[in-house]
């Protein structure tokens, strides 16, 4: 009876009190939040490992453009691109690549890009007739070995849809894994 | 020897202090320390490096995952908190389990954040990061990304208990009419006369209707009728005679009829009651007895 009377004097009278501890119930509900992480991730600038490698001067490059004519119904062969492809890592590596996209793919009746080994051999193939294999799903591989510099091919026949002045553009992409 | 002090006594005093002070008090305590989240059970920090190249997507699959331990669904809410060179980005992208969390193109932020949910209990969240630095980057340059991840009991709506239905009862629906009456009532012959009421249950339900009527002149004097009770079946209707008094001075008449229980409804006609004089009736009667005198005088 006597805490009764006192608690009721405390109260009586501290109608911000009742609005604090209401406040302090309504934060209590809201909070369901029970496990936070703080995740920074830090990326540093470094020059990769696999290059592209340009036979003429021995540069390395992350991305190249390699350019040619097409003519219709004939095929063109570049037998040793511009740029190779260079293995800097102490290990051989695993290295896919693709085509990714192709901005007029009635242009050619075939497109054809190999890797050769310093021997010469073909290590790995991509070609398509029509680009419907497109996209890293239909990626082919073959093995890098450590500080070897691999030969790119380039074939194409252009189809009767070349249009002269025009240009076609396929984005090839290449994937290796870092460590 | 000192008298014990008793505890709301003590109160009292304690209640004494300015309520302004308490007040302030309160404020500080709600403003500068806010109540702990009572159900934090941890908090990690996450760190990753990666190196980026020029003109290269750098894939980090599986860079960190989540696995729901818990044993109940919980979702997760990746935030982006600070970039400290965004311009030097040309792809930053969280993605986990096909969401995309965060995204970062070309040196603006596409999406800060996102939230993947339901991770059920034993499912993984496994993050993967896409990056790719801008050609101004140099070796050696470092780009910090840092975000939040939080981990959140999934919101159930409370499941309430059924509501009570109450099955309404059936709508009332009567109508009541003057069916029958009598165009001119005539004095001194109809001193009481009949009416006949239609009561008309819409309802489903049976029941007991009280009826009242009554008779109003047109200066809106009450002449007082009757009251009885009719049971009428769900969906049926009712003819109710009923015997109304003649007003006792010639003149136009209402009928009032309505029903009291279990709803009001009203209805109403006009009749005249007219009043022959006696003068005439004698004369009448007069008449009629020579014609019944000279009929039978001319028989013999």
């Amino acid at each position: 009876m006597k805490v009764n009377k006192a608690l009721g004097i405390l109260f009586k009278g501290g109608s911000t009190l009742a609005i604090l501890r209401l406040t302090l119930l309504t934060t209590t509900v809201l909070a369901t939040a029970f496990l936070y992480y703080d995740w920074s991730v830090t990326m540093t600038g470094s020059k990769p490992m696999l290059v592209f490698y340009k036979w003429a001067d021995g540069t390395n490059a992350t991305t190249i453009d390699l350019t040619y004519n097409i003519f219709q119904n004939i095929w063109l062969v570049d037998n040793n691109a511009t740029y190779g492809i260079k293995n800097g890592y102490a290990s051989a590596k695993t290295v896919y690549f693709w085509a990714e996209s192709c901005n007029a793919t009635t242009w050619f009746q075939n497109f054809t890009v190999q890797v050769l080994d310093t021997t010469g051999s073909v290590l790995a193939t991509w070609t398509t007739t029509d680009f419907s294999n497109t996209g890293e799903s239909n990626a082919v591989s073959y093995t890098h070995a450590a500080g070897a510099i691999y030969t790119i091919k380039v074939l194409f026949k252009g189809s009767s849809s070349v249009v002269v002045g025009n240009a076609v553009r396929v984005q090839m992409k290449l994937k290796v894994q870092e460590s | 020897m000192s008298r014990p002090i008793y505890y709301h006594e003590l109160c009292l005093k304690i209640a004494r202090v300015p309520l302004v002070l308490m007040v302030a008090l309160s404020s500080f305590f709600c403003l500068v320390k806010p109540p702990i989240i009572p159900n934090v059970l941890a908090q990690y920090t996450w760190t990753d490096t990666l190196n980026v190249f020029h003109n290269i997507t750098t894939f980090s699959p599986n860079i960190r995952n989540i696995t729901n331990t818990y044993s109940y669904p919980i979702e997760v809410k990746v935030s982006l908190i600070d970039v400290d060179k965004i311009s030097l980005i040309r792809l930053y992208k969280i993605v986990g389990n096909n969401t995309d969390f965060i995204y970062i193109k070309d040196g603006s932020t596409i999406r800060p954040d996102n939230t993947f949910s339901p991770l059920q209990p034993g499912q993984t969240l496994v993050f993967n990061i896409y990056a790719k630095p801008s050609n101004s980057l140099s070796t050696g340059e470092t780009i910090t990304v840092t975000q939040k991840v939080e981990l959140f009991k999934v919101a159930v709506a409370p499941v309430y208990p059924p509501p009570l239905i109450i099955p309404k009862p059936p709508k009332m629906l009567l109508d009541i009419k003057v069916y029958e009456l009598p165009a001119i009532v005539y004095l001194p012959f109809q001193t009481r006369f009949h009416a006949k009421l239609l009561l008309i249950n819409k309802g489903t339900a049976a029941t007991d209707v009280k009826v009242k009527w009554w008779v109003t002149d047109t200066q809106g004097t009450v002449y007082p009728g009757g009251e009885t009770t009719v049971f009428i079946s769900g969906l049926d209707k009712k003819y109710l005679e009923i015997d109304v008094v003649t007003p006792p001075k010639a003149g136009n008449y209402t009928l009032h009829a309505k029903t009291t229980e279990p709803v009001v409804v009203t209805a109403e006609s006009t009749f005249v009651v007219q009043e022959i004089p006696w003068l005439y009736i004698l004369l009448a009667i007069a008449a009629a007895v020579v014609t019944v005198y000279l009929y039978h005088r001319r028989k013999r």
